[in-house]
């Protein structure tokens, strides 16, 4: 949760559908801070618009009508988190 | 010392964005922009992907080009409501044929509607006349559903192909349109300009517009989400406005408020019914009029194709007959800018009669590499959007006018949700827009 709002500042008011911006802090944040976490999807919510997967830049996420997470290419970066229109995508 | 009169917009698609704008163009008022998202743009605005610009939602496609209300409203004179846009260096470049078809015939594509025409039969040339002349600038009163109607008076092949294009360009087959709005989205598209391609993208107009906001001095805040709209009495803080609105910045528990005098709602009406409070009536009747309509779903498809596909031009190819698909568009012979280098990126879109997302898509993809023969050599699929529960959040079918006012004194919905009478798409969204404008800018003054 503490990660997640750190990202989300970092992106505060810099993050535009294109190119993410790179964090000032580097790429520390692409490692996982809580063990056993992992990025997940309620397929509930999921909507199928594929924002996550424009977003994700190591092909971690296939959406076809859901999203799903390719866990080995997942690097926590929690990108598509900040994307996702309705909190499809949860950390935990 | 008294503070300026306050307008929020709550939303940052295209309807939200252009209103601020205007808004702040009037002058005698503060105007401010929240967006629950961590990028502005909605569902007008794209992706880059591999450097394909993948359009969020629009198919990077204005349907009356140069002459439409959204090239009034982003083009037009400041005198004149309009935000001249183009001092950005943003235009829109038209696409290079009015549509095309692929038919048992093959593919074929005209530079007009009169082109479009030669394709039918003589008895369809001259009924059209008689359907341009039919009045239909409101709803009517005895209306019916469109096939039923057009099917009367035209050959099927033409229905069928006009069928395509309402697929593609609305997600919704005549069958479940009003005769009037089909009427009246036809006179439009043939009495104005063949379709444009946004200079850079959906995302040209939402630079252009946030370089405008920025002049104008108006603070567009994302990943801020409304959570609650309450009297202005509510709180100490907001006690000399008309409205007290609680924001939450994404991912946070608490609210924070904020006072404001007029609300322009750009999240849909479902949204909207949400977060008001009780404090606030609104007529049952409007109530469930929103409550009963059923935001229609879509399906598009992004293929990166070859630089020597058969098809040279950016016209909306309609594929009448599919079982899914309405059509496609090439963008990149308008602006090659939207592709990598020597590629170019196909965009379809169909209709979803089923909840089953799954089983739509390989439809869609059936139809798509059985009606265009090339397609499996040079073609290859980039990704699959689909638009379907509750995203997006402001959309409404086409021809189901629901209220811009919902009867609460302050508050003005634009977006997807209120497209004008027979205007389709982001032509229907900025139709809507002058009137917004001037509501909300009456509101906040009025108040304060």
């Amino acid at each position: 949760m503490q990660l997640c709002q750190y990202v989300s500042e970092g992106f505060r008011e810099k993050a535009t559908p294109g190119l993410v911006p790179e964090l000032a802090a580097g790429p520390a944040h692409d490692r996982p801070q809580t063990k056993g976490a992992k990025l997940q999807v309620i397929d509930e919510l999921c909507v199928g618009c594929a924002y996550c997967k424009m977003s994700c830049q190591d092909d971690a996420l296939i959406v076809v009508g859901v999203c799903e997470v390719v866990l080995d290419n997942c690097t926590d970066c929690l990108r598509c988190l900040l994307w996702c229109p309705t909190g499809a995508l949860v950390y935990k | 010392m008294a503070s300026m009169p306050k307008a929020l917009v709550v939303g940052s698609g295209i309807g939200g964005l252009s209103t601020a704008a205007c808004l702040a163009a009037k002058g005698g008022i503060e105007v401010e922009v929240l967006e629950r998202m961590s990028f502005p743009g909605g569902r007008f605005t794209q992706h880059d992907h591999d450097g394909f610009q993948v359009p969020t939602g629009a198919v990077h496609m204005i349907p009356h080009g140069r002459k439409g209300p959204m090239a009034k409203l982003l083009f037009g004179p400041e005198r004149k409501g309009g935000l001249n846009l183009k001092k950005y260096g943003f235009e829109f470049l038209p696409t290079t044929r009015f549509a095309g078809i692929i038919d048992a015939k093959g593919r074929r594509s005209a530079k007009g509607p009169m082109g479009v025409l030669s394709w039918f039969s003589w008895k369809d040339r001259m009924r059209l006349p008689k359907l341009l002349a039919t009045r239909a600038s409101s709803p009517w009163s005895n209306d019916i559903d469109a096939d039923t109607w057009m099917r009367k008076r035209f050959s099927d092949d033409f229905v069928n192909f006009l069928d395509a294009f309402a697929n593609f360009a609305i997600s919704l087959r005549f069958s479940q349109m009003p005769a009037s709005t089909v009427v009246r989205m036809l006179q439009n598209s043939f009495w104005l300009d063949r379709p444009s391609v946004p200079k850079g993208g959906c995302k040209g107009a939402i630079n252009a517009l946030k370089k405008d906001l920025r002049q104008k001095k108006v603070k567009l805040r994302v990943s801020q989400e409304v959570t609650e709209i309450l009297p202005g009495s509510a709180e100490e803080s907001t006690k000399n406005h008309r409205f007290c609105v609680g924001v939450r910045r994404r991912g946070r528990e608490e609210a924070t408020w904020i006072g404001t005098d007029a609300i322009v709602w750009n999240g849909g009406h479902p949204n909207l019914l949400k977060v008001l409070s009780d404090d606030f009536e609104v007529d049952e009747i409007v109530k469930e009029q929103i409550r009963d309509t059923q935001a229609v779903g879509g399906i598009g498809f992004v293929f990166d194709l070859d630089e020597d596909i058969p098809h040279r031009d950016s016209g909306v190819t309609m594929i009448p007959n599919l079982e899914r698909v309405g059509g496609y568009v090439l963008p990149t012979f308008s602006d090659p800018s939207l592709a990598p280098a020597g590629r170019h990126m196909m965009i379809t879109h169909q209709y979803v009669p089923s909840s089953d997302i799954q089983s739509e898509i390989v439809k869609g993809r059936e139809d798509l590499y059985e009606a265009i023969p090339w397609l499996a050599d040079k073609g290859e699929e980039v990704c699959v959007h689909a638009y379907h529960r509750n995203w997006p959040c402001n959309r409404s079918p086409q021809g189901a006018e629901l209220p811009a006012d919902i009867g609460v004194d302050g508050i003005r919905l634009v977006g997807d949700g209120i497209k004008g009478h027979g205007w389709m798409m982001i032509e229907g969204i900025a139709a809507n827009v002058p009137a917004a404008v001037k509501d909300t800018h009456r509101a906040a003054i009025d108040f304060s």
